[in-house]
């Protein structure tokens, strides 16, 4: 007896995970989910249209790394490349190029920006880029320094501090209290050869410049503040003083740590907070008592200094340097400059002085700047930092923000990391959307998004998972975005771009907690680049040139997504010994909407074209991909047998050429003229087949070389077994 | 014959300059008296110096718990850069108003040393001062006289022997 079913595909779930198919653990997907959507982006109200082709803009000959720029009333892009910067205008008109930077090539996939009114700041999460600045003057010409942290008194860097980069135990021995040339000292390996020109300070207070590194535990210093003394304190009786408590004058309140007591009626300490040396008169009244928690013996003379400051483990050094490693993550937060995802200070999050992204000295004031560690987890490694209303701190372990408001601003004094949730986040840098922030997740690579979620003044998150039915399209995510619309759409979409050239194109609906996935692969080369303002997504794609058997080299083009352009990097059809930026590849040539031919690139008689395919007024060339929307497989009819799918109706849109199993339909009527290529049809196309099959589905799409229009609605396949 | 009005009038001067003489050494008691009690102030302020100072360095320390446990509660780690500036930073503060407390404290009992001195000065020459207005006193008897001497010089170089006898005490 054969049973026959009509399945119906509105295709708006997109491709889901094999397993997560076979699995229906949800009621109703399979009538809404593919097996394959490739090369085609999901429709709001169902049905999945071929994606924008890439209108092509510009080339470079190594690596590119793209960050747009919106400034008031325009867009610049600015490419970097290994040591240098192009900017060019949002068409890629190249305006400026800067050489001779600090970046390398490792750097391109890791750079960070954060971007304020004419600045732009950037770093590396290699940690081995000092913070770039690069600044848009108003005559529009860009400039690139260093970042530089304004200059004090003494000519002291208003720079973050770290006491925690050596082991616990290490002690610091300067060799006087002032001066230069003194020598340094400790009694652990902690120098290396780059510590000259570093700062570090005795007491985390008293800062002194190295100027020369003997080896490692051995340097000579110049010092900038004078030391704290370290002091002999003559008691009636030591023998209740303990080293490493803190004594405290009664009535000077001036504090000093017990380094040692040497005698039976003297107590050896390093002041605290000062140069203030406790209070002892041979008349007055009031002479301190050193008071710790067992003692409280009185001055029975004056404090005597010692000749040489006494040995410390209270120390710190600058937490930024080429030793140290560089901020990996910044962001520009509520007008102050967030530095963080240090190398050797994992936890630790920097924000300069309110208003003054050059201060990053701390203090207690509510403009002051901060330097806060992470108390739950010391340990975890803070990977990115981002600016919505609160400061989002994600680490490889677990999200938080800093639950300020506009009633409690973000200060030293009240900063709080509350937790979100503990899911870690990788090294894909994450994106701000109108509802939060999506980000990859550190343990399966899976995307989620962090909701805003509560009001201004009692602020909460949630958190979601985006791609857990279509997990298999995230292949090695290095890059995120999220487009407010495409190319004129009014669809949001996230997009995942993989290390393996693919993107996950994520349709994200505002208010709905469904989401459905296409990927997207280029025609003839990987997508190695993505960016977005507002609806225009630019795509950078590398293609690699084989010139012979053993010569090849790879170009980067970057393009615009636009539905006007049918393939990829598709750029006016010109045949000129100019043109050579597509030759020794596949090409493809489209003419009035739809691909008319392919052909390798080469060199004849003088011009690069399109093999066997002769330039024309009108035609351009690219790279055509395929498209592939296969329904889902209708599982409860396969069982451990064969189906049929003798019927498939397939309703389309404003479609060309398009292949539905293994026959191709033409979008001409019997009264169209036949020389038009890219002529499309409205109908519902009814394809009949013969044959059997294990999978109750059937491909619907475009193959290479024979693209065109695509735009399906539904489909409707009858299933027979 | 002595008028009975002159009469009246010399006497009245005369218990008046007594009465002078004794005010000036009650005044003096009970300066010395006043002096002391500022003296007692003095310790007593002191005293309460040294225990507000005592309660001030003990809300310092309680701020500086109280700083510790509300960064615990907000998941940031108590040893960071930011949190040693906090500490310092609010046991400056601290200190602050202990040393504002212990100032006020000082000026009170310097107020009140400087009292116990002027007392004792003036507990020192209060007899002197009852003299020198009973010599007032005496300078209105003499007037009295004057008016005997009209009558009767004799009474009142009586008298004026008198007044000298009782001035040189």
């Amino acid at each position: 007896m054969v049973k026959t079913r009509k399945h119906k595909s509105t295709l708006e779930l997109g491709e889901l995970s094999r397993d997560f198919l076979m699995n229906q653990s949800e009621e109703g997907v399979l009538e809404r989910a593919c097996q394959t959507a490739l090369n085609v982006i999901l429709k709001a109200g169902g049905g999945a249209k071929r994606r924008p082709g890439g209108d092509f803009k510009f080339s470079t000959d190594v690596q590119p790394r793209r960050f747009r720029f919106r400034g008031r009333g325009f867009v610049e892009e600015l490419v970097f490349t290994n040591g240098v910067l192009f900017v060019h205008d949002e068409d890629g008109v190249l305006l400026q190029t800067i050489g001779s930077q600090a970046w390398v090539t490792a750097d391109l996939d890791n750079l960070r920006f954060g971007a304020n009114a004419n600045k732009v700041f950037v770093t590396s999460a290699l940690n081995t880029l000092p913070v770039q600045e690069l600044t848009r003057a108003a005559d529009g010409t860009w400039s690139v320094a260093a970042y530089q942290f304004s200059v004090g008194v003494n000519g002291k860097r208003s720079q973050p501090f770290y006491d925690k980069f050596d082991e616990i135990d290490t002690v610091m021995t300067v060799g006087a209290y002032s001066g230069t040339g003194v020598t340094l000292q400790f009694n652990q390996d902690v120098l290396v050869a780059g510590h000259v020109g570093l700062r570090f300070r005795y007491m985390a207070a008293n800062e002194m410049v190295i100027t020369a590194v003997t080896d490692a535990q051995n340097a000579t210093v110049d010092i900038v503040d004078t030391l704290y003394p370290t002091l002999d304190l003559p008691v009636a009786s030591s023998a209740n003083y303990k080293v490493g408590e803190v004594v405290e004058g009664d009535v000077s309140n001036v504090r000093g740590v017990i380094v040692e007591v040497p005698t039976g009626t003297s107590v050896r300490v390093i002041l605290l907070e000062g140069y203030e040396r406790f209070q002892y008169s041979a008349t007055a009244e009031d002479n301190d008592k050193l008071i710790t928690r067992e003692a409280g013996e009185a001055l029975t003379a004056a404090p005597v200094l010692v000749t040489t400051p006494f040995f410390t483990s209270i120390y710190d050094e600058q937490l930024i340097s080429a030793v140290r490693g560089y901020p990996g993550s910044l962001a520009v937060h509520k007008n102050r400059l967030i530095l963080s995802a240090f190398a050797e200070a994992t936890d630790v999050v920097c924000g300069s002085a309110n208003g003054n992204f050059y201060d990053f000295a701390v203090g207690a004031e509510d403009e002051n700047a901060f330097n806060e560690e992470l108390g739950a987890d010391p340990n975890s490694e803070i990977r990115h930092v981002a600016s919505k209303d609160q400061l989002v701190i994600m680490t490889d372990r677990g999200c938080h923000f800093v639950p300020e408001s506009p009633q409690s601003p973000l200060t030293p004094a009240n900063i709080a990391f509350y937790e979100i949730t503990p899911d870690g986040c990788s090294l894909v840098e994450p994106f701000s959307t109108p509802e939060g922030i999506v980000f990859i997740d550190n343990d399966a690579g899976r995307l989620m998004v962090l909701a805003q979620a509560g009001s201004l003044s009692q602020p909460s998150w949630d958190v979601a998972e985006l791609s857990e039915a279509a997990y298999h399209m995230l292949t090695g995510p290095k890059r995120l975005v999220v487009a407010n619309g495409l190319d004129g759409r009014t669809e949001r979409y996230a997009m995942v771009l993989n290390d393996d050239g693919t993107v996950a194109c994520m349709i994200y609906r505002r208010g709905s907690d469904k989401v459905g996935f296409s990927r997207w692969t280029h025609g003839e080369g990987a997508f190695s680049d993505i960016t977005v303002s507002e609806d225009r997504v630019f795509m950078t794609s590398k293609i690699d040139r084989v010139f012979s058997d053993i010569e090849t080299s790879s170009i980067w083009l970057t393009s615009e997504m636009k539905f006007s352009s049918l393939v990829d990097d598709e750029a006016p059809y010109v045949s000129a010994a100019s043109d050579t930026t597509i030759r020794n590849t596949l090409s493809d040539v489209v003419k009035d909407g739809a691909v008319i031919g392919s052909g390798d690139v080469v060199l004849e008689g003088g011009n690069w074209v399109v093999e066997d395919l002769s330039a024309a007024a009108g035609q351009s060339r690219g790279f055509d991909f395929d498209v592939d929307v296969t329904p889902a497989p209708q599982t409860s009819m396969t069982g451990s047998g064969r189906v049929r799918i003798p019927k498939t109706w397939v309703d389309v849109l404003d479609t060309g050429i398009i292949q539905i199993g293994n026959s191709e339909y033409l979008p001409w009527g019997p009264d169209d003229p036949l020389d038009d290529p890219g002529k499309t049809r409205t109908q519902r196309i009814v394809a009949t087949q013969l044959g059997w099959s294990y999978e109750a589905t059937k491909f619907i799409g475009q193959t290479r070389g024979r693209g065109g229009a695509f735009d399906v609605r539904s489909i409707l396949l009858e299933v027979s077994k | 014959m002595v008028e009975p009005v002159t009469m009246a009038l010399i006497a009245s001067s005369a218990v008046s300059a007594f009465g002078s003489i004794l005010g000036g050494f009650g005044q003096a008691s009970q300066m010395k008296a006043q002096a002391k009690a500022a003296a007692l102030e003095a310790k007593y302020v002191n005293l309460q110096r040294a225990q507000k100072k005592a309660i001030n360095l003990e809300a310092i320390n309680d701020v500086a718990a109280s700083v510790d446990l509300i960064r615990s509660g907000r998941n940031v780690n108590l040893n960071s850069a930011t949190g040693r500036a906090l500490r310092k930073d609010r046991r400056r503060r601290g200190l602050d108003n202990l040393n504002n407390d212990n100032l006020s404290f000082l000026q009170q009992i310097s107020g009140l040393k400087t009292r116990q001195s002027n007392l004792r000065a003036g507990a020192r020459v209060a007899p002197l001062m009852g003299i020198l207005n009973a010599s007032g006193d005496i300078a209105t008897m003499a007037s009295g006289f004057g008016q005997i001497g009209k009558s009767g010089a004799g009474e009142v170089d009586k008298i004026k022997q008198l007044g000298t006898s009782q001035l040189s005490f």
